[in-house]
């Protein structure tokens, strides 16, 4: 059987399902032999591999770049999950939606504090622009599995990547599968 | 009493295609009612989704985060993502009351504090006011809760109230735990003159 | 022609970056920039909020310095609220401090930094992870 090629991405988060991942220790041993980690923030790789098996998103969709990025991973990507609560439901990520736009929370922290020269970050093609909406990642591409939690903890993501290397559908029932 | 607020108590009567709410439906002889079928638990998860959607119930940073009971019935009913887009509306937070807070982000209006305020303790602070997603909890006229004439502060709101939205002030994340068995412990102890712990 | 270098992603750092250099005529570096591109705002959504619940609501802001963020907005608690907190209390939160930066220079070292160490800077970047 070929070697599963797993990729991972944290998109607007706080990189903590990332640590989750890592706090499956020496299991991670246990992937490696079975699985390659091709693309991610722990791998030197600046572009997305032509075909992924599994990519695990971390983080909401909050910015242009986020959007772009998505739908290359969708194109190039067998199975997507998200992988944590802001990617499945915003989570804290979209706490600024109810402000109604990227406006208020770039201006509290970029023009309301400073004192010598304010002004917002505008570097076109470098710093992407913030999205008005914060989006979920089901808002953006079509997602095939839903890993929530925040951060989910080891076990749970452990549960549920065993079930996807044997093939199955993961499938999470119980104190598996809880928000928060 | 009749409520029919959150339907998430839809039952099935035989030989009725109707599902109706367990809460607003008079027993009859005879009346053979399933409880639990796969289209009961997927119009209760398509329910839930809805409530999830209407507000802004963000669990990891709740104050009823692990004792919450709309967080449970997404475990129970098996619900892993909102398969609609969240309406994220921006609500207040009442933190002028001297022991309790209301957040409207996390409330559900199910009545609960509504009722409980009028039967239970007979204040009456609590009550609705709008119609619909635009319906809010108010004390009194509207006025900030803490400005309330009626309100006793007994905190039984607080108890009954399924989610975080009331909460004792100076709990944090994860730390309000609601005690509704004090609340049974009241009624029954009035209506039936047991002391039953 | 000036001639811009981009990095991006920055991998294997514990956050959201990218870095640009900008080259002049003669290909020299005229500008170096290293730029933050995670922003969630939690300085505006946190206003209006119970401060009580900041313990729980800031350290979301990192999910690799959690503890950073906990002990700094329980001191801005301890703050408004005017009050010391009790020895013991502040050892517990040093002791928790502490148990933070053990842990961000494991990960750093062994799953960021040591592959490039252990394995050399040639290693194609499908090989240079922790597992080898």
């Amino acid at each position: 059987m070929d070697r599963l090629k797993i990729a991972t991405v944290w998109l607007g988060g706080c990189s903590g399902c990332h640590m989750s991942l890592l706090d499956l220790d020496e299991w991670l041993f246990e992937l490696a032999k079975v699985a390659d980690v091709v693309y991610g923030p722990l791998v030197d790789t600046k572009e997305y591999p032509a075909a992924a098996d599994v990519c695990l998103v971390e983080g909401a969709v909050a910015n242009t770049e986020h959007v772009e990025l998505m739908h290359q991973i969708r194109q190039r990507t067998r199975v997507l999950v998200a992988f944590g609560d802001c990617a499945v439901t915003g989570n804290v990520t979209a706490l600024r939606n109810p402000l109604g736009s990227a406006a208020p929370v770039l201006e509290r922290a970029y023009l309301d504090p400073a004192n010598l020269r304010p002004a917002l970050p505008h570097e076109p093609g470098v710093v992407p622009p913030l999205l008005d909406r914060v989006l979920p990642l089901q808002e953006a591409v079509p997602v095939d599995f839903y890993l929530p939690g925040c951060p989910p903890p080891a076990d749970r993501i452990k549960a549920f990547l065993q079930e996807l290397l044997a093939g199955k559908a993961p499938h999470l029932t119980g104190a598996n599968l809880r928000f928060g | 009493m009749d409520v029919g607020a959150c339907r998430l108590c839809l039952v099935e009567i035989a030989g009725s295609n109707k599902l109706v709410p367990a809460c607003t439906t008079q027993v009859a002889d005879g009346m053979v009612v399933a409880t639990t079928s796969e289209r009961l638990q997927r119009y209760r998860r398509l329910l839930l989704e809805l409530l999830f959607a209407e507000r802004n119930h963000v669990c990891a940073v709740c104050v009823s985060n692990g004792h919450c009971e709309l967080q449970a019935l997404a475990t129970n009913l098996g619900m892993d993502h909102v398969s609609f887009p969240y309406t994220f509306p921006k609500l207040e937070v009442d933190l002028t009351h001297r022991l309790f807070g209301m957040d409207h982000n996390r409330c559900v209006l199910c009545g609960r504090c509504v009722r409980v305020c009028w039967y239970v303790e007979g204040a009456a602070t609590k009550n609705f006011s709008g119609r619909g997603a635009g319906s809010r909890i108010i004390s009194d006229l509207n006025q900030p809760w803490g400005e309330s004439r009626t309100c006793t502060a007994c905190g039984k709101c607080v108890h009954a109230c399924p989610t975080g939205a009331l909460f004792e002030k100076g709990t944090t994340v994860g730390e309000m735990q609601k005690d509704r068995g004090k609340l049974e412990y009241i009624v029954t102890a009035r209506e039936k003159k047991q002391w039953i712990v | 022609m000036p001639q811009w270098i981009k990095i991006d992603p920055v991998t294997r750092i514990e956050g959201h970056a990218k870095i640009t250099l900008q080259l002049d005529d003669n290909g020299h570096v005229s500008d170096a920039r290293f730029h933050v591109v995670e922003f969630r705002g939690f300085e505006k959504f946190c206003e209006g909020r119970p401060f009580t619940e900041m313990p729980g609501i800031t350290p979301r802001v990192c999910g690799i310095c959690p503890v950073s963020h906990v002990l700094a907005s329980a001191k801005a608690g301890d703050a408004l609220l005017a009050v010391d907190i009790p020895p013991a209390a502040r050892k517990l939160r040093r002791l928790m401090n502490l148990g933070q930066i053990l842990q961000s220079h494991a990960l750093s070292f062994f799953h960021l930094s040591a592959p490039d160490l252990l394995l050399g800077w040639e290693t194609p970047p499908v090989n240079g992870t922790s597992s080898g």
